[in-house]
């Protein structure tokens, strides 16, 4: 898994087993955070899917929906959990205190290389 | 439209590396067009956002009014769905958005992305407009 231009240093990978995902993200001083917005650090929800996809190495063809629940800060501990669905999969995002803050309904693919 | 488009760009809240929008070609009430730039093919997400960030042109001056929201409110992005329609692989695109509907300050927004003549990306973003600082 390698990080995007835009994601590199944006957060690490703490864990990952089956359909479990832990991520840690980086401090308020990361470009991110500054460009979005300026004095108000938020994850923009395109990178919320986009890490996801990243770390599994797939490339997103569908966003059937995606929604954004509550606002992500910096230096939060997530977890995203997946599960197939009949078209593709759902991923749940949730932050330290297992509240929901993204739901995504997506159709992926593997990344070609 | 005596708006001068070039200044427009200080609108948008989001600064590089994530201010995907370069240019404003449209800026009326309820259709804009803008010029996007990554530095890399952007993912499907990168467009939405990309439509999302567009979609802060459409002036919606009548709606905005009955909903008794500021002209320059911050839009609080609640939800997308997009699609590819024709993959791509360049970097810079146009993206054509246009007013849907609304219910108070809640408003959703179509766009289309274009690579030249070609449509490669279409959704609809939602968001709740309110007041800058308000908030976020």
């Amino acid at each position: 898994m390698s990080q995007s231009y835009l994601s590199e240093g944006l957060y690490s990978v703490v864990s990952q087993r089956d359909e479990r995902v832990e991520i840690s993200l980086s401090s308020a001083d990361h470009p991110i955070f500054k460009a979005h917005f300026e004095g108000m650090p938020l994850l923009p929800g395109f990178l919320q899917i986009d890490i996801i996809a990243e770390i599994l190495e797939k490339e997103i063809d569908v966003i059937t929906s995606a929604k954004f629940v509550q606002k992500i800060l910096p230096e939060e501990q997530l977890t995203y959990i997946i599960s197939p669905t009949k078209s593709g999969v759902r991923v749940k995002l949730l932050n330290a205190n297992e509240e929901l803050c993204g739901d995504f309904k997506l159709k992926w693919s593997d990344k070609a290389d | 439209m005596n708006t001068n488009l070039s200044t427009l760009l200080e609108f948008l809240p989001q600064k590089a590396p994530v201010g995907f929008v370069k240019e404003v070609l449209v800026c009326e009430e309820h259709e804009s067009r803008t010029v996007v730039h990554f530095d890399v093919s952007p993912t499907l997400p990168m467009l939405s956002e990309a439509g999302a960030q567009s979609s802060i042109f459409l002036r919606l001056t009548e709606e905005k009014k009955a909903a008794n929201v500021p002209i320059r409110a911050m839009g609080i992005l609640v939800s997308v769905k997009s699609k590819w329609l024709d993959k791509s692989d360049k970097k810079s695109f146009e993206v054509e958005t246009k007013y849907v509907s609304n219910l108070d300050s809640f408003f959703i927004v179509s766009f289309t992305v274009f690579d030249g003549e070609v449509a490669v990306a279409e959704g609809q973003v939602a968001a709740v407009l309110e007041q800058k600082g308000k908030t976020l």
